[in-house]
């Protein structure tokens, strides 16, 4: 909903917690919808959606570790 | 949030409705005006700088439609970057600054200049993008396979270029920001401060793994991209389905986007 790179700041955010499930479905929305835009007739770039999903995938895992490992 | 007497339903209505214009003109722009500024451009770009002659991808049209059209299409709430565009931008740009009438810029006018300025502008384009000179040469130095026209003698020129760019949208920015000459943000992408601290040997085990995830997750994306395009080839061929369907996707993207943030309870400021 915010713009971009709001998107990624927010995302490096040390204060977020317990949000995984929202990242992890976050992610899975923008990943969808990058696959089904791209294309269409539009300038369109492919790089800051491509980081976001990176960064919202990294998110996750390092929830995930946190699960696994809470030290 | 969601039953406080409608005032979500009038945002959205409002929002939802704001996108959908902001695509009708976008896509108006790109079907009527400059087609060939469709998509993000690195491919046409990549094309060009490989010895692909591709005339539609460089003329005025298509720099206009593709300034205007990409900002329309960020409003619009489609899943699309800025960035990519800019590289196009930037090559636009390179390819016609040898024709400034003027006396001095006639040696330029041939093939093989021609190309080198494509590359300058186009690693321009990445440089401000993201702030990162060094990157910016690297990308046009990736993207033109280097054994077709590189020389050694571009790739400091191609770098001046970057960083020139970088200097000159720090200074701009700064301007805007209201405080000039101070050289501290020198791009349109910023992820602020991060703190460093100690990674142990374990990280470079996860980041093998998030490799292997990002880059099955690409894959499947060049796959059905390549699996949809052929698809929009065959059904979408009239210019009022493209319209529709722009106007689909951005109607789609901005309710999800909506609607799931609504649905979402918890809210973090930003820094």
């Amino acid at each position: 909903m915010n713009s971009e790179g709001a998107v990624i700041r927010a995302l490096m955010n040390d204060k977020i917690e317990d949000t995984l499930l929202n990242v992890l479905q976050f992610t899975a929305v923008w990943y969808v919808l990058f696959i089904t835009t791209q294309g269409v007739t539009v300038p369109a770039g492919l790089f800051l959606p491509g980081m976001i999903i990176g960064s919202g995938l990294g998110f996750c895992i390092h929830g995930v570790m946190g699960i696994i490992n809470p030290n | 949030m969601l039953d406080d007497g409608g005032s979500v339903w009038h945002a959205y209505y409002f929002w939802a409705g704001f996108s959908v214009i902001c695509a009708f003109f976008g896509v108006m722009l790109t079907v009527y005006v400059g087609p060939g500024a469709m998509g993000s451009g690195v491919p046409e770009v990549m094309g060009l700088l490989n010895g692909v002659r591709y005339p539609k991808a460089l003329d005025v049209a298509t720099l206009f439609v593709k300034i205007i059209g990409v900002e329309l299409a960020v409003l619009s709430n489609l899943a699309v970057g800025k960035e990519g565009p800019l590289v196009h931008i930037g090559a636009i740009i390179g390819a016609m600054s040898p024709y400034i009438p003027m006396d001095c810029f006639s040696p330029f006018r041939n093939d093989s200049d021609k190309r080198t300025f494509i590359a300058a502008g186009c690693s321009a384009g990445i440089s401000a993008a993201f702030g990162a000179p060094i990157g910016g040469a690297l990308f046009s130095y990736e993207i033109s396979k280097p054994n077709t026209f590189w020389s050694f003698s571009m790739l400091w020129r191609v770098f001046f270029t970057s960083a020139m760019s970088t200097l000159t949208l720090g200074l701009l920015s700064e301007l805007h920001q209201g405080i000039p000459l101070t050289l501290n943000s020198a791009a349109v992408l910023k992820f602020g401060e991060i703190s460093y601290f100690d990674t142990p040997m374990f990280d470079a085990v996860i980041a093998i793994g998030m490799g292997i995830i990002c880059g099955v997750l690409g894959a499947f994306f060049i796959y059905m991209y390549a699996a949809l395009g052929a698809i929009r080839k065959k059904k979408i061929d009239t210019p009022f389905k493209k319209i529709a369907e722009v106007i689909f996707f951005s109607f789609i993207s901005t309710s999800l986007f909506y609607w799931l943030s609504a649905a979402c309870p918890i809210c973090y400021p930003i820094n």
